[in-house]
């Protein structure tokens, strides 16, 4: 199907398969890894097995550029994982979902990181994990540390910063990289409050 | 003026992966390799140093402890625990094998170490599994690097020189490094969808080194003899050794068997990896 031109999101008939019980969930793997070594596509799940629960069901929706879309439901409804499966991080297994451009999700902002590099190379770093060439990040850099307000502490291993501090030079990078697509997950408690109103600026 | 990666559209589908050929498997996993270079080198360099940081002896740790399994047979074969086999001193014989012998497991363990401790990460960052196993292998590469010097000691002081057909070696040992990586790879994913698999592979290796010709040869031990024939670590661990000390390769037909099936399964696995390592991923 075709994107139409100012469209960057399009998400059809997407669902998410989840099980309370491990034994169902490597089953389903069994099968999977059965088929992979046939040569065989995976089939979508028809029956639910014991414990097993639609997390996401059926979802379509569209996203243009510019436009905002939240997410609010209950502990567990499933945003997380929603996010996740828009971030190419976890497979749907039903239905598909278009991208324009790249997606970068604000999920677990400090993972990734490399503790006993610096800061400096940590930008560089989750810079190239999100997809940008070595030209872009060096373009970037200052802005990123303008507005990660670390100071000299970004020669310093990362290892040696707070947590806020860590929080700050995540959330920088991600903002800085420009993404067609920001997926946020309740992290906007960055740092002190002066931080927190340039984040939701 | 660079063209970004956001030009392209990103489809997401459940078999997305399922659909692409051996050929293409490797490419794109070569292509994230190549991508996440960097990190690799960094990952390394940071367990590098993890390895022996707040030690009072330091990075001396990182160059003994590979060291300690080939000095335990070293020192036996000096008490003249072991004889010499096939015309070569029995230190030499033990400690080449068994510096092959850590590097043939290391490719089938670290695939699977890899996979079962890092797929939830893997998952939080989208920082690919494969390129978490090439920073692990890169240890397994300074391991067998400093392994070989100290071979290389014990070839000079037991004067049991290699022939000049030894140079083959590396090239030698490229279908074995394929076939025990897609094992790894192949068992790792098996791993996660069967537990109990690492445990028996780590029982398997445990008892494979003594019925593997690696401390001693096997073609006089009937059962074991017979079984050596279609033994992967036996074929590959006796073609290297024969080449080096004896300048041809014993059982040619065996390895050359094995060699094929080696690019085979590997190729196989790759493909099976690029296909399961999203489905894997945050399970433990």
């Amino acid at each position: 199907m075709l994107m139409q031109l100012d469209t960057v999101l399009e998400v059809d008939h997407m669902s998410k398969l989840y099980s309370r019980e491990q034994i169902s969930t490597r089953q389903r793997l069994a099968t999977t890894f059965t088929r992979a070594l046939m040569g065989r596509p995976s089939r979508p799940p028809k029956k639910l097995k014991c414990g097993e629960f639609w997390s996401l069901g059926d979802i379509s929706f569209t996203l243009k550029r510019g436009e905002a879309l939240g997410v609010i439901g209950l502990n567990g409804a499933g945003k997380t994982t929603l996010l996740r499966i828009l971030a190419g991080q976890l497979l749907p297994d039903k239905g598909e979902i278009r991208i324009l451009g790249d997606a970068v999700a604000m999920i677990d902002l400090t993972a990734g990181f490399q503790m006993s590099a610096s800061g400096s190379r940590n930008i560089h770093l989750r810079g190239a994990m999100l997809g940008r060439s070595k030209e872009d990040i060096e373009a970037m850099y200052d802005e990123i540390l303008d507005f990660a307000e670390l100071g000299d502490a970004i020669n310093a291993p990362v290892s040696t910063y707070s947590s806020g501090m860590l929080m700050r030079l995540a959330f920088s990078i991600m903002v800085m990289a420009k993404p067609d697509v920001l997926l946020i997950d309740e992290i906007l408690s960055v740092g002190d409050f002066a931080f927190r109103q340039k984040c939701l600026a | 003026m660079s063209v970004r990666k956001s030009q392209q559209i990103h489809i997401i589908r459940p078999d997305g992966r399922m659909r692409e050929s051996v050929l293409s498997a490797i490419r794109h996993l070569i292509n994230e390799i190549w991508n996440y270079r960097s990190h690799i080198r960094i990952i390394f360099k940071g367990r590098f140093r993890a390895a022996y940081s707040g030690t009072g002896l330091g990075i001396f740790w990182n160059y003994a402890l590979p060291l300690v399994p080939l000095t335990v047979y070293w020192f036996l074969s000096v008490l003249r625990v072991f004889p010499n086999f096939e015309g070569v001193d029995g230190a030499t014989f033990i400690t080449f094998g068994v510096t092959l012998w850590f590097l043939f497991a290391g490719c089938i363990q670290i695939p699977m170490q890899v996979i079962q401790s890092r797929n939830k990460e893997s998952m939080k960052t989208n920082f690919p599994l494969s390129a978490s196993i090439v920073s692990e292998f890169a240890r397994l590469l300074f391991d067998t690097m400093v392994r070989i010097i100290l071979v290389s000691i014990i070839i000079v002081s037991t004067q049991s020189w290699p022939t000049a057909q030894g140079l083959m070696l590396p090239f030698m040992l490229l279908p074995a490094l394929f076939l025990f990586t897609g094992i790894g790879v192949m068992l790792g994913i098996l791993n996660v969808i069967y537990n109990d698999v690492s445990r028996v592979v780590n029982i398997i290796l445990q008892y494979g080194i003594f019925v593997s010709g690696v401390i001693f040869p096997l073609y006089d031990i009937g059962i074991l003899s017979a079984f050596n024939a279609i033994n992967p670590f036996a074929i590959f661990i006796d073609a290297s050794r024969s080449i080096v000390f004896q300048g041809v390769i014993n059982n040619l037909q065996n390895y050359l068997v094995a060699s094929c099936l080696a690019f085979i399964f590997f190729a196989a696995s790759i493909r099976i990896f690029f296909v399961m390592e999203y489905r894997v991923r945050g399970i433990n």
